[in-house]
């Protein structure tokens, strides 16, 4: 009998057995929703997809996206960091009493290295490079069989990786300087997801972005063809971001000569068209877009004006309201609406900047908030093409586009004589009206020795703090507290 | 190696023989009535069943021959001890809840006695809790035993509660317990589908030793759930009822009204330009947005229910209805569930099944957020001066600068409704092994089925509808479905030979979860429908192109595991266990790991050295455990970003009407389970013929190697990377305690109390890191989780109006804010919990009297920040603001508005959390048999009962407890606990 019993538990056991060794490959599972990303690319096709994966970045919060996105956790803020915030810092734009305050330590100039808005600009633009850099440490071994598209692909992601390191800077360095050895940010050539990395002088930072841009030019042309396609970087973007760098780095005639290049393929629009440039109902004048296609892709100027709940939260200065030749100057009605009384109470003039309201809006206070960010377009080439000639003394060739600009643009415009610094003057103004709106007035003041910003004669504003000094700190962002504490080798800026 | 040693074991207890046995005879009846108890439950004096009684009540059992004495347990019926004599033994029962002698611990995949057990784990009797009318049983849990802490922070119909056993167990993993419903693992906080009228205990694994089995689960406790199984006898139907109201608490926020309100804002600036008549108009009008909002719910609930059997099959089987409407206007859970378990099989083989199957219709509203939409935001942020309707009766506009969306539109226009289908059934069949006696083969296979489908409608006039593509109104239907499938299968043996007890069991089980999910979203609504007929066809022109969304994931676990135990005179219990689990979660070199546990008990009251003060001390013993547990949920459960976290992932997204591909974390191969290490002693004791009985436990318990997102140079492209790193450690006190302080032939009170101190630190942090910062709270070696990190607020200057803040140093003050000042405030857990019962009984007349409590955290209060910040002009204000500073020399803590406003990160919004709440009064009539004499009836009660009658705290807030979610920071949009008062009838027949 027990010799029976024991085979009924050794075959009981043989069977326990027998059913754990089946089941140990059930834990081997691959995602079926995602790709896993532990190898190299495998094609170009991948490389491509990631590509586009990366511009898609750039409607993130901490670059061109200004929606709030309402979720279980709260609100994740989106600055638009490089769409409206630097309007809200700048003389251009100033808070209304119909604003939650999200963004008034950046408006006042009050933030510290905890800011939020601050860490998520600065996560954002590495977030972008990183994606570049996995296409660059990848693309080269799978070129062999399309060298043209590889060429492509590696001229958008090198122009991609200077262009975010580039506008770290904008933000981030204390100076512009081409050869300053003030630190700059960390220039991040290689994907590495353990690297902590110092940040290098302006100077290197300057280098690299223009040996990036170069290469990115080298591989387009290389690749033979341009895509004609405004949502994707290609040459002539390329050279709009070195025109830009070089302008920011004092390179006068590099900056010139990008700008010519620039202008000699793309003509300025004519009246007719040009509102539709904002509308996204033509493409005049645009080298590259961002695109906005559904508020699901966010929207980059909302935090401004909200046109859908009719929301002035930041308002145009009457000071730059009245710059414009309200009756002659197309720019003024296509950036700037008095939207009237608020449902029948409110102030009068009651402005917004109705500049980016949306697609194909109706009337003022319409528009679903989501276009098209233009990133680059010709008009302010042909500012800083006047800009860099002046600089190098060529005043005619400067005056003659400057001329050339607002003849585009006002209605009867008779040609200017400016000449010395008046012209300079006159050069300086033309780029605030021109480029109203579009994230630059900041960072032009900036460049332009810090020149102080003073928007003290505002009326109706919540915000008390209405002067930025030549000398603040704030002239430069604070290094995320969150990089100093992860990154020993962070080193923070000035001040903070 | 482990089957190996199994099979040794095996062998080596297969070879005692079976001892001589005799034959015990009798009949149970009631004592009252005297009517025959049948289906009760004769064991001998260390556990082991031996019979039941038939429907005559006569039993006839066989026990070894030197057995002097049974027990005799029966559910609603003290514990009895009889001394064999001989002849027939007659046997009366009383009615009642005793059942120190013979009660039964669910041990998880096993069970043993109370007596012989040397973990901690807490037994909840369901029926003293059951009729208390709240739609999620973990909320009811909330004060029953030592050790879990349960936060029950919303009132919204079917909510589920945050359940902390033992303290937090981890920063970024899963903290829940694990919860098993008949050997079938089911999705904690997915409670609203299942009735708890089914449920017959609840047995709370609290240490690692008990929990250990469990392996790479357990860390957050287990909780496991029997239900009702038939009872041999004639067929018995209980029918229950109740009804009942719900209101809303109130809150000690007070806000500005009217006439307040508008000379605040003429004050500041005037923003909204009102003149003099405005002022005089609008001051008439005090909307209070409250009233609006909140009403009166009703609760009523239906049950009917039927058990009984034969000695060979046995049934139960139940319907129910619950319907709950939420005090908040148009929400509310509607719940139809049914039950059936069924046991059939011979002397050898059992088979049996256990299915519930459940619907439930949810409507509910937004919670727990800042979003300006959330019509719970709106009561606080809405103006008192505008009505929520106009003269014409249509919704009102809020025309100032405000903008408010009127939350009431936004409230009844834009409905949202869950409904869900739950299934969880098993079947099992267990086999008398023949020719080896006491070796039994089991094996359970159960599914855990939970379907949902979401409806969203947002309706083209309202707010909501001003965020969504098109701006012209949606329509969102998503749907997605998770089946867990739960397959056990093992090998126990029992044996008892002259003082020894031994039981060996082996077991091998396979867990695999599966979810998917699709939804779409559609717009321009501009059909008169609240469904998918209302979505206007998309096009490039219109705009209103639909959103197409799905995902899905998978994940398995495979476990191999064995736990023996050993009893030697039914005074000395040992136990071991073991548990190897491979996880398809983690990378290939961190796939499998181990647990472990052993336990010790040793009854002290039945020595002889004792056995002087056995009259007086009826038991005391001590009991020691030690073990392992694991967690392997990192993040969220069911996403591909939690299964897969070890990997980098690639997730879709788009750009210009392309897909793309976004690298989404940096991925860790080394990824692998926290894992928690607990010990635990106890004591339990027993004074005065069990007048008092009482435990005590100490435990101390570290978990290592948790999940922690090391933060990463943001320069990589990541802010951070999963990982494991750093310590935690949990220790404490739990105090179970019960009082019988009065007990007369028709009077008792009883008092159950319990206490627990939980004192949570962390012990270590990754890359030698000491303090780790997340916007207001903090990591810091040697303070608990969750320790709020801020600067500390100094008041007002009294000159100026400036704020004042402390320096580091707390010694001096500053106007500058500084983040760099910032120190170490109180923790959001509590450390001090427990509940307290009173029951006081007569002539069947019961008063039943719930207290909870839990004391010592602090709460962030957003909600006042959000009424109280200046900058919100605009918005509905705080009366707090009326003091705020305006001429030099006011005294006050509220700064002058101009100021740059930083109190945010200050102390100034931190209050004590600590609360005592009445959270369940009920007065109860037993009718007693002599009433009803004749009628059918075999039992009737009647009750009322209330809920959170009463809160002490002194939160300014609608609830001291918070929302159930990990943040520390409480958000916003509150839906305030019920206060419920129902009339209800129990009826058996």
């Amino acid at each position: 009998m027990k010799r029976i019993n024991l085979n009924y538990i050794q075959i009981a056991t043989l069977l326990l057995l027998t059913l754990l060794t089946a089941c140990s490959k059930k834990i081997d599972i691959t995602p079926q929703f995602s790709l896993d990303g532990s190898k190299p690319l495998t094609s170009l096709d991948q490389a491509d997809f990631v590509l586009t994966g990366t511009y898609n970045s750039f409607l993130g919060g901490g670059y061109f996206n200004s929606v709030p996105t309402a979720n279980t956790a709260g609100q994740t803020l989106q600055p638009a960091s490089f769409s409206g915030l630097p309007d809200m810092m700048s003389d251009d734009l100033v808070e209304t009493f119909e604003d939650f305050p999200n963004y008034r330590k950046a408006s006042e100039w009050t933030y510290t290295a905890d800011e939020a808005n601050v860490q998520i600009t600065f996560a954002n633009c590495y977030n972008v490079i990183s994606g570049v850099n996995i296409i660059l440490r990848d693309v080269d071994n799978l070129s062999a069989i399309e060298p043209d598209r590889a060429n492509n692909i590696k001229g958008q992601a090198l122009a991609i990786r200077a262009m975010a390191h580039f506008d770290l800077l904008r933000y981030f360095a204390t100076t512009f300087d081409r050869n300053s050895t003030e630190l700059g940010i960390a220039y991040i050539k290689t994907y590495d997801a353990t690297g902590k990395p110092s940040r290098n002088s302006i100077k290197e930072c300057y280098d690299n972005i223009f040996a990036d841009v170069n290469a990115a030019i080298t591989a387009f042309n290389a690749s033979g063809s341009s895509s004609g396609d405004v949502s994707r970087i290609d040459v002539n973007a390329a050279y709009a971001l070195k025109a830009r760098a070089s302008l920011y780095a004092g390179l006068w005639q590099d900056a010139a000569d990008a700008s010519t290049l620039l202008i000699d393929q793309l003509s300025l629009a004519n009246m007719d068209d040009f509102p539709g440039i904002w509308t996204d109902d033509n493409d005049e004048e645009v080298i590259w877009k961002v695109k906005f296609q559904s508020v699901n892709d966010g929207t980059p100027y909302e935090n401004v004006f909200f046109a859908r709940g009719n929301k002035s939260l930041y308002r145009p200065t009457l000071t730059i309201d009245a710059l414009y030749d309200a009756a002659n100057d197309v720019r003024h009605d296509t950036y700037i609406a008095n939207v009237g009384t608020f449902n029948g109470i409110g102030h009068d003039p009651r402005l917004a900047v109705i500049k980016h309201r949306g697609k194909s809006p109706a009337s003022a206070t319409e528009g679903g908030g989501f276009v098209d960010w233009k990133v680059f377009r010709v008009a302010e080439f042909y500012l800083s093409r006047a800009e860099a000639n002046f600089q190098l003394g060529n005043e005619a060739s400067a005056l003659a586009d400057l001329n050339a600009l607002r003849t585009a643009r006002i209605i009867g415009f008779v040609d200017g004589t400016e000449t010395g610094s008046a012209l300079l003057d006159a050069i300086k103004l033309e780029r605030r009206k021109e480029l109203a709106f579009e994230g630059h007035r900041f960072f032009d003041l900036k460049r332009w020795d810090k020149t102080q910003i003073d928007r003290c004669g505002e009326i109706d504003s919540p915000s008390s703090i209405c002067e930025l000094d030549h000398s603040s700190r704030a002239w430069a962002w604070p290094i995320p507290e969150t990089e100093i504490s992860a990154n020993p080798n962070m080193i923070q800026n000035p001040g903070y | 190696m482990k089957k190996v040693l199994l099979l040794v074991m095996l062998t080596v207890t297969s070879f005692y023989l079976a001892s001589a046995q005799k034959i015990v005879s009798g009949k149970v009846t009631d004592e009252k009535g005297g009517t025959a108890l049948p289906g009760v439950t004769i064991s001998l004096k260390n556990g082991k069943a031996v019979g039941t009684s038939d429907a005559q009540g006569n039993f006839a059992v066989s026990v070894p021959n030197n057995t002097q004495a049974i027990l005799l347990s029966y559910i609603g019926y003290n514990d009895i001890e009889t001394v064999i004599g001989t002849g027939n033994l007659n046997v009366t029962m009383t009615a009642g809840k005793n059942r120190s002698l013979t009660e039964v611990v669910i041990t998880g995949y096993g069970n043993k006695t109370k007596r012989s057990s040397s973990g901690s784990i807490g037994t909840v009797v369901m029926d003293d809790i059951r009729t208390q009318p709240i739609a999620s049983f973990d909320q009811l849990l909330q004060g029953q035993s030592s050790g879990v802490f349960v936060k029950t922070g919303t009132g919204q119909p079917g909510a589920s509660a945050d359940v902390l056993i033992r303290g937090r167990n981890s920063l970024n993993g899963a903290t829940s317990p694990l919860y098993i419903v008949d050997g079938v693992e089911v999705t904690a906080a997915d409670f609203s589908t299942l009735n708890q009228g089914d449920f017959e205990s609840i047995s709370l694994l609290k240490d690692a030793a008990s929990a250990s089995i469990y392996g790479s689960r357990a860390a957050g406790g287990v909780i496991v759930i029997t239900t009702k199984k038939g009872r041999v006898g004639a067929t018995r139907f209980n029918y229950d009822f109740q009804y009942g109201r719900s209101d809303w608490p109130g809150s000690k926020l007070k806000l500005m009204n009217s006439s307040e309100k508008l000379g605040y804002e003429l004050e500041h600036g005037n923003p909204n330009g009102w003149t003099p008549a405005d002022v005089d108009s609008l001051s008439k009008i005090n909307t209070d947005w409250e009233d609006v909002f909140f009403h009166t719910g009703i609760t009523q609930s239906h049950q009917l229910s039927a058990s009984g059997g034969s000695e060979r099959t046995k049934f139960y089987t139940s319907l129910a209805y619950f319907d709950q409407t939420g005090i908040v206007r148009a929400t509310g859970l509607k719940r139809y569930t049914g039950r059936l378990n069924i046991e059939t099989g011979t002397e050898k083989l059992k088979v049996g099944f256990n299915s519930s199957f459940g619907y439930s219709k949810l409507q509910n509203t937004r919670e727990n957020d800042q979003y300006v939409g959330s019509p719970l935001n709106a009561i606080l942020w809405s103006l008192p001066y505008i009505t929520p309707y106009d003269k014409d009766g249509k919704y009102s506009v809020d025309n100032t600068a405000n903008a408010q969306a009127n939350p009431l539109q936004e409230l009844l226009e834009n409905p949202t409704s869950t409904n869900q289908w739950k299934g969880i059934a098993n079947v099992f069949a267990e086999y008398k092994i023949p020719f080896v006696k006491d070796l039994t083969a089991r094996t359970s296979w159960g599914m855990d089925y939970t379907q949902k489908e979401a409806q969203a409608f947002v309706s083209p006039d309202t707010y909501a509808s001003t965020q969504v593509v098109g701006t012209t109104g949606s329509f969102a239907h998503g749907f997605n479905r998770l089946l867990r499938l739960t397959g056990t299968t093992s090998l126990n043996y029992k044996k008892t030979v002259g003082s020894h007890d031994f039981s060996v069991s082996g077991y091998t089980e396979y867990i695999e979860s599966n979810y998917r999910s699709f939804g779409f979203t559609g717009y321009g609504i501009l059909l008169p429908f609240q469904n998918e007929a209302a979505i206007t066809a998309g096009t490039a022109d219109n705009g209103f192109i639909p959103n197409v969304t799905g995902r899905g994931t998978k994940s398995a676990l495979i476990s191999y595991f064995a736990e023996a135990d050993y009893g030697y005179l039914n005074k000395y219990f040992l136990h071991a266990g073991f548990r190897r689990d491979g996880s398809s979660r983690f990378g290939a070199n961190n796939k499998y790991a181990n647990f472990y546990n052993v336990g010790a008990a040793w009854i002290i009251s039945d020595e002889n050295f004792f056995a002087s003060l056995k009259n007086k001390i009826n038991l005391l013993k001590f009991k020691l455990s030690y073990g392992t547990v694991g967690n392997q949920i990192y993040g969220v459960p069911n996403f591909e970003a939690s299964d897969f976290a070890s990997r980098p992932l690639f997730g879709k997204v788009n750009y210009g009407g392309n897909p793309g591909l976004s690298l989404n974390s940096p991925g860790n191969p080394n990824l692998r389970w926290e894992e928690k290490s607990s010990f635990n002693a106890g004591l339990e004791f027993g004074l005065f013929k069990n007048r008092v009985t009482a435990t005590v436990e100490y435990y101390n318990s570290k978990t290592k190697d948790l999940f922690y997102a090391i933060p990463l140079s943001q320069t990589t492209g990541f802010t951070s990377v999963i990982s494991n790193g750093g310590t935690l450690g949990n220790k404490g006190i739990e105090l179970g305690l019960k009082l019988i302080p009065l007990k007369t032939r028709n009077f008792s009170w009883t008092i159950d109390a319990n206490f627990t101190y939980n004192k949570n630190t962390v012990l270590a942090l990754p890359d030698g890191t000491d303090t780790v910062t997340f916007g207001s709270t903090t990591l810091k070696i040697g303070k608990p989780a969750q320790t709020f990190f801020l600067v500390k607020y100094a008041g007002v200057d009294p000159a100026n109006g400036d704020p004042l803040y402390y320096t580091k140093d707390g010694k001096g003050t500053t106007n500058v804010y500084d983040p760099s000042d910032r120190v170490f405030f109180g923790t959001a857990d509590a450390p001090y919990f427990g509940g307290i019962t009173n029951t006081f009984n007569f002539k069947g007349i019961e008063l039943e009297v719930f207290w909870i409590y839990s004391l010592g955290n602090v709460i962030y209060n957003n909600d006042r920040l959000n009424v109280e910040n200046p900058a919100y002009l605009v918005s509905g204000l705080s009366k707090d603001l009326l003091r705020e500073w305006r001429n030099p020399g006011d005294i006050t803590v509220i700064p002058r508005s101009s100021s740059d406003y930083q109190l945010t990160n200050t102390d100034y919004f931190l209050e004590n959390g600590g609360f005592w709440r009445l959270r369940n009064i009920r007065l109860s009539y037993d009718i007693p048999k002599s009433i009803l004499g004749k009628s059918k009836l075999n039992s009737l009660r009647v009750f009322a009962q209330g809920q959170n009658l009463y809160t002490y705290t002194k939160y300014r807030g609608y609830d001291p407890e918070l929302p159930i979610g990990e943040a520390a920071v409480h958000q916003g949009a509150v839906y305030p606990t019920l206060k419920t008062i129902t009339l209800g009838i129990n009826i058996g027949f």
